[in-house]
């Protein structure tokens, strides 16, 4: 029985500090830094799978994405990035508190990509590379709705 | 007072926004060649490229100028040159006609002292103004002339709702220029219409700038009005600090256009007392609804807010709960595009407005804390809007059955301000109920106009800035 508790004692202590350890490594490296472009990647891996996306131009949208995040957005972000791995597979954010909030940001993250990507212009061609063009900022930009008719 | 410089004026103006400036176009026109008057504007001219470059509307915080300890309720409004025309988004629906007369045709709320047909010739002349676009079919709001401008262009589920409803449903009549004009370029749907990057919305600055470069006028800016200094039944001069010293200077005519929170609170600490002045704060309220569209792509319109619905507005219900207006969004950023493989634009985003009844339990009073700043304090807004929100869940299902609806979600709070500062110099007939007249002349002080939608008996779910300028017009007419 002892040697039972001091097993399952043992596995918990391993897995804990496994997991302490891999928090304290995210912590140093991605949230410190308020690196939040893992989780970004993710989302549009995961919601725009079907789209032809190259790896290096995916990155430079979430570095230039993540830069107008408000602090707290990537704080979120960075710590969110640290359950990528599961998220990729399963709705993991659907259990926590901050559900509905994870939910809108992938919305916004999803729809800042659509509008800053060749997609649009090149008529939604599924066929096509897309090729992340500048961020979406229309106070910058002005006319530069791809939808619009005017 | 020590160090005081005294002038005098014919006419002494407070603030420069849509009542200012409104006022300002009508009087010059009638004013003699040798009128001196004063414009006195607490904030500075900031530029649509200072605006853009700094991503504000104005150098002043909005929210240092006044106490609000409601965590759940917002004032919003941009302070300086301009006024809100820097911030505003350019809708502008007149009022019905029986916004005019709530309490005469459905026994809730109060009647105003001026008609739809009283100011329609106001109208025309504040949409000419602004060179405001707006539909064809405009039979719920009779007109004696056309829009100045063509309407906008709707997008795909617009005209789904359009030829649903065709005597209700339309494009968003607005100050976002469908046609270029002298000085503002054509709309083009960016939607960052707080700081439009084109210049396409009305604003002071593009087309009533050249009013306070009159010589008969002398525009002091970063001049602070703290109270008018009254004797007998007369406003004799204004005080206001500049450069940190306190000033003062003597009109014979003098206007206040400092909106509905600063209004009231100069009118308080001059000592006007009275017991409607600072009540019946109040604004719409509003909510946000999604819609997942099946099959329709949304997103061709040529503006940021395309169309305008009022299938749910006017009508008998208006006596049982409170009546509101459908705007719906064509601004790709903020409406979001869906995930969904083929379904990026099948999304319809509406802002569903309420119109509330006032009370006095919401007011603005001068703040114990600080006598030199107001405080809002709101308590609630009626039961009478309450209502209607209730019954939105299954007045949309209804409303919506002729678009190809996957799922209709609404945002569960009630949106934190629309700002749309309302109600808290209220016009009436009866000088013990209201504070200034038809003609918004104070009812004790005959040589003090106080202008903007404080003046608004009802809080009509339109949206304030052409009735206030209109009326501002009317006021001048009518001196
Ligand atoms: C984000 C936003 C969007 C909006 N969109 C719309 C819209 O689409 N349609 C619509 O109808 N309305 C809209 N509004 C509301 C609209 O802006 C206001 O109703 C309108 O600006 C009120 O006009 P006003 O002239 O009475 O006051 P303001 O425009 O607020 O002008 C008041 C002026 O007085 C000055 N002032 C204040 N106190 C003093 C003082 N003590 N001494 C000297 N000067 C002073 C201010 O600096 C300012 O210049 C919007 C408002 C906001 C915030
Ligand atoms: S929609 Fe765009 S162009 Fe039109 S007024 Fe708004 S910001 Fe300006």
């Amino acid at each position: 029985m002892a040697e039972k508790i001091s097993r399952r004692k043992f596995v918990i202590i391993t897995l804990f500090s496994g997991v302490s350890l891999y928090a304290a490594g995210w912590w140093a490296f991605k949230v410190r830094k308020g690196d939040a472009t893992d989780i970004i990647i993710s989302i549009i891996r995961k919601k725009l799978g079907y789209m032809k996306i190259d790896k290096s131009q995916l990155k430079k949208f979430a570095d230039d994405f993540q830069k107008t995040l408000s602090a707290k957005q990537r704080l979120i972000g960075s710590w969110s990035g640290m359950l990528r791995p599961l998220y990729s597979v399963i709705d993991i954010y659907k259990i926590t508190p901050f559900s509905d909030k994870f939910k809108n940001f992938e919305e916004y993250a999803v729809t800042m990509f659509l509008l800053s990507c060749d997609f649009f212009r090149n008529g939604a061609d599924l066929n096509r590379q897309v090729k992340y063009t500048t961020l979406y900022d229309p106070s910058e930009m002005g006319c530069e709705n791809p939808f619009a008719n005017y | 007072m020590p160090g005081q410089m005294e002038k005098d004026f014919d006419l002494i103006v407070v603030g420069t926004g849509f009542a200012s400036s409104f006022f300002l176009f009508s009087y010059l026109q009638r004013a003699k060649a040798a009128e001196r008057i004063l414009v006195l504007e607490r904030g500075k001219r900031d530029s649509l490229d200072w605006q853009l470059e700094n991503r504000a509307s104005s150098s002043l915080q909005y929210n240092s100028l006044f106490i609000n300890r409601n965590v759940n309720k917002g004032w919003y409004f941009s302070p300086g040159y301009g006024g809100g025309s820097k911030i505003w988004w350019g809708c502008t629906p007149r009022n019905m006609p029986n916004d005019f007369r709530l309490k005469s045709i459905y026994g809730v709320g109060k009647d105003w002292p001026v008609s739809y047909d009283d100011i329609e010739e106001y109208y025309y002349k504040a949409e000419e103004i602004m060179a405001v676009s707006g539909p064809d079919n405009t039979a719920l709001f009779p007109r004696s002339r056309p829009y100045p401008q063509p309407p906008h262009i709707l997008s795909d589920p617009d005209k789904i709702l359009q030829k649903a409803y065709p005597d209700r449903y339309f494009p968003q009549p607005c100050a976002r220029a469908r046609e270029g004009t002298r000085n503002r370029n054509i709309c083009c749907a960016a939607g960052v219409c707080d700081i439009c990057p084109v210049d396409a919305k009305f604003t002071v600055l593009n087309e009533l700038d050249y009013i306070y470069n009159d010589p008969r006028i002398t525009l002091s800016l970063e001049s602070e009005v703290k109270n008018l200094n009254i004797n007998g039944d007369s406003a004799v001069s204004v005080e206001y600090v500049k450069n940190g010293a306190r000033e003062k200077a003597r009109g014979d005519l003098f206007v206040l256009g400092a909106n509905s929170i600063f209004n009231p609170f100069i009118l308080l600490k001059s000592g006007l007392d009275h017991p409607m002045l600072g009540k019946n704060l109040n604004e719409q309220i509003s909510k946000y609804v999604r819609v997942e569209l099946n099959g329709v792509d949304n997103l061709q319109g040529s503006t940021s807010i395309t169309g305008h619905g009022y299938m749910l507005y006017d009508g008998a219900h208006r006596s049982e709960h409170a009546a509101c207006l459908v705007e719906s969004y064509n601004v790709p950023h903020l409406n979001g595009l869906r995930a969904e493989k083929g379904k990026w634009r099948q999304r319809v985003f509406f802002k569903i407005i309420f119109e509330d009844i006032p009370s006095p339990r919401n007011y603005v009073k001068i703040s114990d804390e600080n006598p030199e700043l107001p405080e809002t304090v709101y308590v609630d807004f009626s039961d009478y809007t309450r209502r209607s929100i209730e019954k939105l869940p299954e007045r949309l299902d209804e409303l919506l059955k002729p678009l190809p609806v996957e799922d209709i979600i609404i945002s569960e709070k009630v949106n934190f301000t629309d700002g749309h500062i309302m109600g808290t110099t209220v016009m009436g007939k009866d000088p013990e109920t209201s504070v200034v007249d038809k003609y918004l002349k104070h009812h004790k002080i005959r040589n003090l106009l106080v202008l903007g939608s404080g003046s608004f008996p009802t809080c009509a779910p339109a949206n304030p800035a052409l009735t206030l300028s209109a009326l501002a017009l009317w006021a001048a007419d009518h001196l």
